[in-house]
């Protein structure tokens, strides 16, 4: 049996919005437990970037506009920033990125809201913003981050969400069409 | 070797693969894959 664990998180957007992730967070990532990590950007310092490598030895940041294509175990996994797909956060936009990556799993950002859902037999996920930062989007943000779990053809995810003071978790699952 | 995913439990709070609880299956995991790389190592 081999498992990978892939943490997505992004626009944490530090030292700008936001002093540092969340306590809770901080307490829950440890390293020796993920292998990988997928950023959707605005990081936005070295400092935080550092912090990720201290996590795991594989980490993928998004650049500026570029999208970048990551092989995990079987699935091929597109990251993209996400303000370049309009409307944002929107099904077909995001259905037709993940058409031309040709990616069975397509992580995007931006919004500060996650979001998660299966199309065509491909899945989405939007991590939201690691650290509840600001977006003039939305007035009510919770920080939140997501953590997949792989084995072979099947997907775990499971989705931290701090509201208020807990730690909330759920559990979402994925399976690969042959 | 345990894996995580067979022990059944209903409680994702203290089931999932971040949880610091001390009844978390993949602490067992996580303990037994480190010491599975010591081995390896010295064999």
């Amino acid at each position: 049996m081999c498992m990978i664990l892939v943490l997505i998180l992004g626009d944490l957007h530090i030292p700008h919005r936001t002093a540092d992730l969340p306590a809770k967070f901080k307490a829950l990532l440890g390293p020796g437990k993920i292998q990988h990590i997928l950023c959707t950007g605005n990081l936005c310092s070295k400092d935080s970037f550092d912090y990720l490598k201290s996590l795991a030895s594989d980490v993928h940041v998004v650049k500026g506009d570029f999208d970048e294509v990551v092989t995990v175990g079987q699935f091929k996994i597109g990251l993209c920033h996400g303000h370049q797909i309009v409307p944002w956060g929107d099904v077909e936009s995001l259905s037709l990125l993940q058409r031309q990556l040709d990616v069975d799993i397509l992580i995007t950002g931006h919004t500060h809201k996650f979001a998660s859902f299966e199309r065509e037999g491909k899945f989405f996920i939007n991590p939201g913003s690691a650290t509840g930062a600001f977006t003039p989007l939305d007035s009510e943000i919770n920080p939140s981050f997501a953590l997949m779990d792989i084995q072979g053809a099947n997907v775990v995810v499971y989705v931290y969400t701090l509201r208020g003071e807990e730690v909330k978790v759920e559990k979402l699952d994925y399976k690969k069409q042959a | 070797e345990l894996d995580p995913h067979e022990v059944p439990s209903d409680d994702l709070m203290t089931n999932n693969p971040l949880s610091a609880a001390e009844n978390n299956p993949w602490q067992q995991y996580f303990k037994d894959r480190e010491l599975r790389q010591v081995i390896k190592q010295d064999v």
